[in-house]
């Protein structure tokens, strides 16, 4: 091992500081020093408390940052960096706005103190401010996630002058409240107004702001680039472009700097440019907002207007003629509903159209296509097409409605008409790819009640918040074609998973998700990458699942969709706890997912889903008690929503009855399993299941010693077994049985079922070991049963198969090999016994002495070599196997020993 | 860059009390790394036995090492404080060791580095047993298996001895850097984020990585295993854990 490297080199290492040959030099030292890879680690752990003094190095997705979790980063600028969070205390996301050093102890004490004062101010106009925190010497602002885009984003579309003066009218109430609580802005700007989805304006950022009056922000000003770049020195000021004179000169100044800075921004908004250049926007309007602008960009501030009030009243009178039409209709945008456009060309009723659309996903030719495919398989259709034609009755109510409430009642914006049509488009999508893959038939058709339960909910596209709060979907004809293309396929792809047709669902959900990616539509891609981890599940490859799962975790963040990031945190958390086996990791991911799921107003399954991970991930752990606890929440859930697909309740059920089995609390394991069963026998679509709760009931009777029970439910799921013609699962079953009844004393019963374990397990391809242990099982029940000659022969075609194997120095072969020997002794074949049984002693002797699987073996082999006369040899063998040996085990050795040992 | 008059007059305010002469600073700055100008000056202070400077020292970084608990108990630290104070103020020969400490980082991070060492082996002279368990790769060993199929767990039951052989063998047929990974991730404990953040690496890639490796390695010591030992009934659980996995897949819940 080289020598150690200094802590300073270490660290450099750790800070991504060392040329490349230092740092392959560092990693190949700690590949063979553990106290240096450990202090390694140690750096590693406290980075994420120190980045935080580094504003230049942004936070990463899940660092923490005192109780909050951050989430993304969702703005910069001189002030600081913005990140979306979890405050896991509270449930809720939020804004933290982690401020650049402020300098000195005194002017971080007087953002904290402005911090507070904002934290009092609560105007539906000023952006909430929850606290104010400090880390180490880093102050950060907790805020109000808000969800909307700001005002120059919100600008870039064309907008009519009603619409901006509705918008600055209502920042201006948040300014002038402010400037009543004493505190002034600053920073005011079109980037510091929000437009939230349902047209409520808040402004944000009052951390430049301090109590009025309390002198001038510094003269240190530096003249920015450009008129949006922020400037940052060590004292705090605002953006160039839109101060006032006095402000810019480093004197005094007060509230009537902030309508300076408002004044700037609205001619900007209204006109396409600030004051000080030519227009490039001519706006219609009237002289009043002309008179406004001219009198709030005076110079001198005591020109301007004596308070933001004066200037709204002014304001309110030029957006009066233009009120009538409110904000949300005058936005008739250029994002017409192409489903829409078709009605309205239909004829007088405008929204007749949906019945002839739906009808093109479900409709006669669908209908007769799902029938034929039912009766080919010997099912009748009718619950089937019941379900579909009434999810396609609720679809066209639901699209009729939403197309009335702006068509024709001309209550609702075009925009969310917009999405609710979209919204609608998709379910009908799903309605039409689940109606193609039943047509097409086969095996699948079984589990067509669980794929039609699991359509998306059609109710969901009436709710107005969820819709306007997700990401934009984009507006020109070409993407929007493109997005329902690719969403078609995805329906497609999820109607595949839910018929189990995973082989045909694979590839097409990799594609789906390379073009959905491409389309750029955050999310479409986060819904993709969500059924890609459901198909992935049934694979054996678990790597490909993890990260599809981190991708959807990114994708949802994106996409803005509370539920999509709540099932997308929760699809990580249980991918990690229980597939790549992190419990621990798995909770805190869990624990992301609850607040996003607690934050949701209609979690649906999503609870129960949660429960039942965190279930999982407890029984990993060795919780029993706690895993039972966590699934019967889950089941509490499941069982009171009709959507719960009933092979999950088997399920739960079945990991009950297994933990309390572990807890050794056996009568609670047998009503548990039999509740199991008896949902499985209940339940059409998940057939397959019910040998499976068969056997967890069996041993949780075998466990009880109840082997009358055990024997007849192990008999009902053999019979299911070989109905459902999968030889390796007969097989188990046999091999239990035969086992059982062994256990149980009955030889008779005993052999029959290795007679049939047998005749099963040659069946099995080759190369198959099985045939040669059914065999060698089968064997030794004949030679404890006295029938010394087939068990000569029976044992002697097994012991020859497992030579054939290559497995003549097998340990788990050795049981076999010496009932051979045994059988052969009491049949006089000692010729033949010996030889053997010299190498089952050469095998046992090279084998670990104190291992205690082998102190049978080794107890058999003592016995037999006494028989032969060499009986040293057995004393020693016997005495190495009460070492390693316990209980009964124990008791019975150590007699033979007393017996053997002392007359040698 | 600040000039050397502003770092001065920055470090004298960020540590008031402790008044370092301005040529030691500026002596102290040659050849170190001025962007931890102010802790640097703190440093240098210390070594120079400058009044005033351990205490500050003490004050300001001390409070930080309760992050060692997971090396022992409160006690145990003190101990470490102990014998930091000693090296780092005065050195065991004489040459302190903060002087050593060329702001390549935040000082805390150089301190819990130093704090780290002097645990590690105050923790091998107390012949602790729980520092065994730090040492070495026996952690490595206890990881989980389920994942690779029961045949491996069982196997591992039942030939712990063999299991221990094939797996060493197993891990050193890895590269460099898989085998940091694994021993970070499982026996330093570090989580996804803080390794992407060690290698300037994301998340998901760290995570594939580890996976990777992770599979490599069962991969490698169930080659090694099945020439040594051949399976046979075990492989009939491993079918049914199949059924059992593949029925889980059943929905999350609520799409
Ligand atoms: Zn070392």
């Amino acid at each position: 091992m080289s020598a150690c490297f200094t802590e300073d080199m270490l660290l450099s290492f750790s800070e991504q500081k060392l040329s490349d040959a230092d740092a392959s030099a560092v990693s190949a030292h700690l590949d063979g020093c553990s106290d240096c890879r450990i202090i390694v680690s140690e750096l590693a752990r406290g980075q994420t408390e120190a980045h935080v003094n580094e504003p230049e190095r942004p936070l990463v997705r899940g660092s923490a940052l005192g109780r909050y979790l951050v989430l993304e980063q969702i703005g910069a600028g001189g002030m600081g960096v913005v990140y979306a969070a979890y405050d896991p205390d509270l449930d809720r996301r939020v804004a933290l706005k982690l401020l650049r050093h402020a300098g000195g102890e005194k002017q971080r004490a007087r953002l904290v103190r402005e911090a507070r004062a904002m934290a009092r101010l609560s105007h539906p106009n000023v952006a909430p401010v929850f606290g104010v925190e400090t880390l180490g010497d880093r102050v950060f602002v907790v805020m109000e996630f808000i969800v909307g885009e700001n005002a120059r984003r919100w600008a870039r579309e064309e907008r009519t002058a009603a619409e901006v003066l509705d918008v600055f009218v209502q920042a201006g109430r948040g300014l002038e409240a402010a400037h009543h609580a004493g505190i002034v802005h600053r920073d005011f700007k079109p980037d510091n107004m929000m437009v939230r989805p349902n047209g409520r304006v808040s402004v944000l950022d009052f951390g430049l702001a301090r109590p009025a009056g309390e002198g001038a922000p510094g003269v240190e000003v530096e003249r920015p680039a450009s008129p949006s770049s922020l400037t940052e020195t060590g004292t705090v000021m605002g953006t160039f472009a839109y101060m006032p004179p006095e402000q810019r000169l480093g004197l005094p100044t007060d509230a009537r700097a902030d309508q300076y800075a408002f004044c700037v921004s609205l001619h900007e908004v209204l006109y396409g440019a600030p004051p000080t250049e030519a227009p490039k926007r001519t706006p219609k309007v009237g002289a009043v907002v002309t008179r406004v602008l001219a009198r709030g960009l005076q110079p001198d501030a005591a020109a301007r207007f004596p308070d933001m009030q004066a200037l709204l009243v002014e304001l309110e009178r030029a957006r009066a003629p233009a009120r009538r039409w409110g904000w949300a209709v005058a936005a008739a945008a250029a994002l017409g509903s192409v489903a829409v456009a078709g009605a309205l060309l239909g004829g007088a009723e405008p929204c007749a159209g949906g019945e002839a659309e739906v009808a093109r996903a479900w409709g006669t030719e669908q209908r007769e296509a799902v029938a034929r495919a039912f009766a080919a398989g010997g099912t009748s259709p009718d619950a089937i097409r019941a379900a579909l034609d009434g999810y396609r009755a609720k679809w066209v109510g639901a699209q009729r409605e939403a197309c009335e409430a702006t068509r024709v009642k001309g209550v609702q914006s075009e925009e969310l008409l917009d999405r609710r049509m979209l919204c609608l488009g998709a379910r009908k999508a799903a309605l039409g790819a689940t109606a193609r893959a039943l047509a097409s038939g086969g095996p699948s058709l079984q589990r067509a009640p669980l794929a039609v339960a699991q359509l998306p909910l059609i109710d969901d596209c009436a709710d107005a918040r969820w819709l306007l709060e997700a990401v934009p979907p984009p507006s020109d004809a070409a993407t929007r074609a493109k997005l329902a293309e690719v969403r078609e396929r995805l329906a497609t792809v999820n109607a595949l998973t839910e018929l189990g047709r995973v082989d045909e669902g694979t590839p097409l959900a990799a594609a789906v998700v390379a073009e959905a990616r491409q389309l750029g539509y955050a999310p479409l891609l986060a819904e993709a990458l969500e059924s890609q981890v459901d198909l992935l599940r049934w694979g054996l490859e678990t790597t490909p699942i993890e990260v599809a799962a981190w991708h959807g975790v990114q994708a949802a963040l994106q996409s803005r969709d509370d539920r999509l990031q709540a099932r997308a945190w929760l699809n990580l958390g249980d991918v990690v706890g229980t597939i790549m086996r992190r419990p621990a990791e798995g909770h805190h991911l869990l624990d992301v997912a609850k607040t996003a799921i607690d934050a949701l107003e209609a979690p649906g399954l999503l609870e129960a889903g949660w429960y039942r991970s965190t279930g999982k991930l407890l029984e990993i752990e060795g919780d029993a008690e706690a895993a039972i606890a966590s699934f019967h929440q889950a089941l509490e859930r499941y069982s009171s929503d009709p959507r719960t697909p009933r092979g999950v309740e088997t399920w739960v059920w079945r990991r009950i009855a297994i933990n309390h089995q572990w807890a050794r609390q056996h009568d609670l394991a047998e009503t548990a399993a039999r509740k199991a069963v008896e949902l499985a026998e209940k339940d059409v679509t998940g057939a397959s299941q019910l040998d499976i709760a068969l056997s967890t009931l069996a041993d949780a009777l075998r466990s009880k010693h109840d082997y009358e029970g055990a024997r007849s439910t192990l008999a009902r799921s053999l019979a299911l077994s070989r109905k459902s013609g999968s030889t390796r699962r007969v097989a188990i079953n046999l091999m239990t049985l035969g086992e059982l009844e062994r256990d149980a004393g009955d030889l008779a019963r005993a052999e029959d079922w290795f007679l049939q374990l047998a005749a099963c397990a040659e069946q099995l391809p080759d190369p198959n070991p099985y045939f040669a242990q059914a065999l060698g099982l089968l064997g030794s029940v004949q030679l404890l049963r006295k029938d010394t000659a087939t068990a000569v022969r029976t044992l002697t075609k097994s012991v020859s198969l497992f030579d054939r194997f290559g497995l003549q120095n097998d340990l788990e072969t050795v049981p076999f090999r010496l009932s051979l020997v045994e059988a052969e002794l009491a049949a006089a074949e000692r010729a033949l016994a010996e030889p053997r049984l010299e190498h089952v002693l050469g095998v046992l002797g090279a084998a670990k002495a104190d291992a205690k699987v082998l102190a049978q073996p080794r107890f058999h082999a003592a016995r037999l070599a006494w028989q032969t006369g060499k009986r040293p040899l057995a004393v020693q063998l016997a005495t190495t196997a009460l070492a390693a040996s316990a209980g009964e085990e124990h008791g019975e050795i150590s007699d033979w020993l007393s017996k053997h040992a002392a007359g040698r | 860059m600040a000039s050397l008059d502003e770092q001065f007059a920055k470090a004298q305010s960020a540590w008031p009390g402790v008044e370092l002469a301005r040529e030691d600073f500026e002596a102290w700055l040659e050849g170190r790394d001025a962007k931890h100008a102010d802790e640097l000056y703190l440093a240098c202070a210390c070594v120079k036995g400058v009044p005033r400077a351990h205490e500050t020292f003490e004050a300001r970084y001390f409070g930080d090492l309760r992050s060692l608990g997971r090396f022992g108990s409160d006690a145990f630290i003190d101990d470490v404080k102990q014998e930091l104070r000693q090296r780092l103020f005065f050195g065991v020969n004489g040459k302190p060791k903060l002087e050593e400490y060329g702001g390549k980082g935040a000082l805390k991070q150089w301190l819990a580095a130093v704090a780290t060492r002097v645990a590690l082996n105050l923790k091998r002279t107390h012949n602790d047993e729980r520092f065994a368990s730090l040492d070495g790769d026996d952690g490595l060993f206890e990881l989980p298996l389920d994942e690779a199929g029961p045949e491996l767990g069982h196997m591992k039951e039942h030939y712990r001895a063999e299991f221990k052989k094939a797996f060493a063998e197993a891990l050193a047929t890895l590269d460099v850097e898989a085998r940091t990974y694994l021993r970070q991730y499982y026996l330093d404990g570090l989580g996804l984020v803080q390794l992407a953040k060690l290698y300037g690496s994301s998340a998901p890639t760290v995570s594939r990585r580890l996976s990777a490796a992770r599979a490599k390695l069962l991969e490698a010591t169930r080659a090694v295993l099945s020439q040594r030992l051949k399976v046979t009934k075990v492989e009939l659980e491993s079918i049914l854990r199949l059924i059992e996995s593949r029925l889980s897949a059943d929905a999350l819940g609520g799409r």
